[in-house]
């Protein structure tokens, strides 16, 4: 039932992309992505999508499996995609009917963001796939470092982080199970009107609500017996090791983001 | 009902890296009215195994038939929820379950699912509840108040009250003190043998249960049947279930343990402590020691 869902989920596999300092691969993500949304130039959107490609087949992940899981975001896609088209009033008209008209500019727009959004989630999950949520955190956790000096709790908010991301798979298990469990017991998700399959999900969320709380409070117990008080003073066995590799990496995005800015100048 | 497996595949995480193939060509078949026991080592396919019995998974390849029902990988939901009727499964730490205000409701929320009137169902609700040793004065209150053994009761209670004829238990004592694990199966025998078309599927690590209640035993091992047969048959094969990381029961090892010593020829098929007090004592008689005992 949920065996396709991709969101937080690793792939331990053996390529370049999950050797990479997972500092670099933030900040390359975060990169693209500003620098994606502010062009509109053909040739560097281009070159978005070779290197997102490049990217992704280097990573070894197989594509297909990242396709099932994009079923749900497809949908947001196409919706965004359905909005520009009907919504946008540029360029020449192309389709004129009583209640709607489209036109040239729609279709431009509506496929450019629809195109953004996807390389966005691609690179977005490429950072998920290939990256332990431990590295993920201490990552960000690092590149958050100057902010606790204006008295932002980056520590903690890294452990919630990381703690919330461990949970997602832990949850769908203990959810596959409950729904089993009732399923056994005559409840019936797929039949019946939207209200009817709403209240029958009652029975798998208060137990699913239930055990989150357990959960919680044993893991804030079990902190506590440990003598765990936050991230004063405390030091990392894992270190994050910044490689060749990931200055090489940064550079090729960096000449992206300039060659973006030098493009719209020149508009 | 009659369960047949045909050469059963099931494979988890279908199409992704982390595909897993939990059963690989699983053939047996286990007839009705029975009380069968499933061990195994963890990660054998035990579980995957019995949830294919009321259709909560389906084959990826092969087929299950259990009674009028037979379930390949295309069958519909609509036609196992059928089936669910008549099999149903008390899955490990039951209690998690529990959902509803009260007890009461909670135990007759599966009789109403299959079509019950709301006092039919808890009519039978409160029959099962006393069944399972649940006192009336607790039956208004929520599950969520009640100690984890009570509520262990109550959702296996919720499980009886759907009259099955195939109970399906997957480790339904683990996490039970001594004298609860005993109460609790005694509950379940004693439902087996009320009617006579009633079957269980005992899955379970607890070699002890396994020899005492079982008419027969099925030993799985990495996703197939590795053996099926009476339980003094099993058990008598020590060598091949410790290869497989199982024990047996602590009376066989003892009895095995007299045999092997004193080289005479002593059953080792006594699973309660009167029949292995009896093979003991019956040793010390041929010994010409009995006077002494």
């Amino acid at each position: 039932m949920f065996d396709n869902v991709i969101i937080g989920q690793y792939v331990p596999k053996e390529s370049v992309i999950h050797k990479m300092d997972p500092r670099s691969k933030l900040i390359i993500v975060l990169l693209f992505i500003v620098f994606l949304f502010l062009t509109r130039h053909p040739f560097i959107l281009g070159m978005a999508v070779i290197l997102t490609f490049t990217a992704f087949s280097m990573s070894k992940i197989p594509f297909g499996y990242f396709i099932k899981g994009m079923r749900f975001i497809a949908i947001i896609i196409f919706f965004t995609f359905i909005l520009h088209l009907f919504m946008t009033r540029e360029g020449t008209v192309l389709v004129e009917w009583p209640l709607l008209t489209i036109y040239s500019g729609g279709v431009i727009e509506g496929s450019l963001i629809a195109l953004r959004l996807f390389l966005l989630i691609l690179m977005a999950s490429l950072l998920t796939l290939t990256t332990t949520p431990i590295d993920l955190t201490d990552g960000i956790e690092t590149l958050m470092k100057p902010l606790k000096k204006v008295n932002v709790p980056t520590h903690e908010l890294a452990l919630m982080m990381s703690i919330a991301l461990r949970f997602i798979p832990t949850l769908l298990g203990e959810t596959a199970k409950i729904v089993k469990a009732q399923m056994a017991r005559g409840a019936n998700f797929s039949e019946g009107s939207l209200w009817k399959r709403l209240k029958a999900l009652i029975p798998v969320l208060i137990p699913l609500f239930v055990q989150s709380f357990k959960r919680a409070e044993d893991l804030a117990v079990a902190m506590e017996a440990r003598g765990y008080n936050g991230g004063e003073g405390r030091t990392k066995f894992r270190q994050l090791k910044w490689k060749p590799l990931d200055t090489g990496a940064l550079s090729l995005f960096i000449a992206f983001a300039v060659l973006t800015v030098i493009f719209r100048f020149f508009e | 009902m009659q369960i047949k497996a045909d050469n059963l595949t099931y494979k988890y995480m279908k199409n992704t890296p982390f595909e897993k193939e939990a059963l690989k060509g699983l053939n047996i078949t286990i007839p009705e009215g029975r009380f069968t026991s499933v061990i195994g080592h963890t990660g054998s396919g035990k579980s995957t195994f019995i949830q294919h019995l009321n259709g909560l998974i389906k084959p990826s390849s092969g087929t299950v038939t259990v009674g009028d029902w037979t379930i390949r990988p295309e069958t519909k939901q609509k036609h196992l929820y059928e089936l669910r009727r008549h099999a149903s499964i008390v899955f490990q730490f039951p209690e998690h379950q529990l959902f509803h205000e009260t007890v009461l409701s909670d135990v007759a929320y599966g009789p109403v699912n299959f079509g019950l009137t709301k006092l039919e169902a808890e009519n039978r609700a409160k029959e099962y509840l006393e069944l399972a040793g649940i006192h009336p004065d607790m039956f208004d209150r929520s599950p969520f108040d009640l100690s984890g053994g009570q509520m262990r009761r109550v959702a296996i209670a919720g499980v009886l009250a759907l009259n099955p004829k195939l109970l399906i238990l997957d480790e339904p004592t683990a996490g039970l003190d001594p004298e609860g694990q005993v109460k609790m199966m005694e509950l379940f025998y004693d439902w087996f043998q009320e009617k006579k078309e009633r079957s269980i599927i005992l899955v379970t690590h607890q070699m002890e249960d396994a020899a005492r209640y079982s008419d027969e035993i099925v030993l799985m091992d990495k996703g197939t049947v590795k053996d099926q047969g009476r339980p003094h048959q099993v058990f008598s094969k020590a060598g091949e279930l410790e290869a497989m990381g199982l024990s047996v029961p602590e009376s066989v090892k003892l009895l095995s343990m007299l045999r092997e010593q004193s080289g005479e020829d002593i059953s080792t098929a006594a699973f309660t402590l009167e029949e292995t007090v009896d093979q003991v004592l019956g040793f010390l008689r041929k010994r010409g020691v009995s006077d002494r005992v």
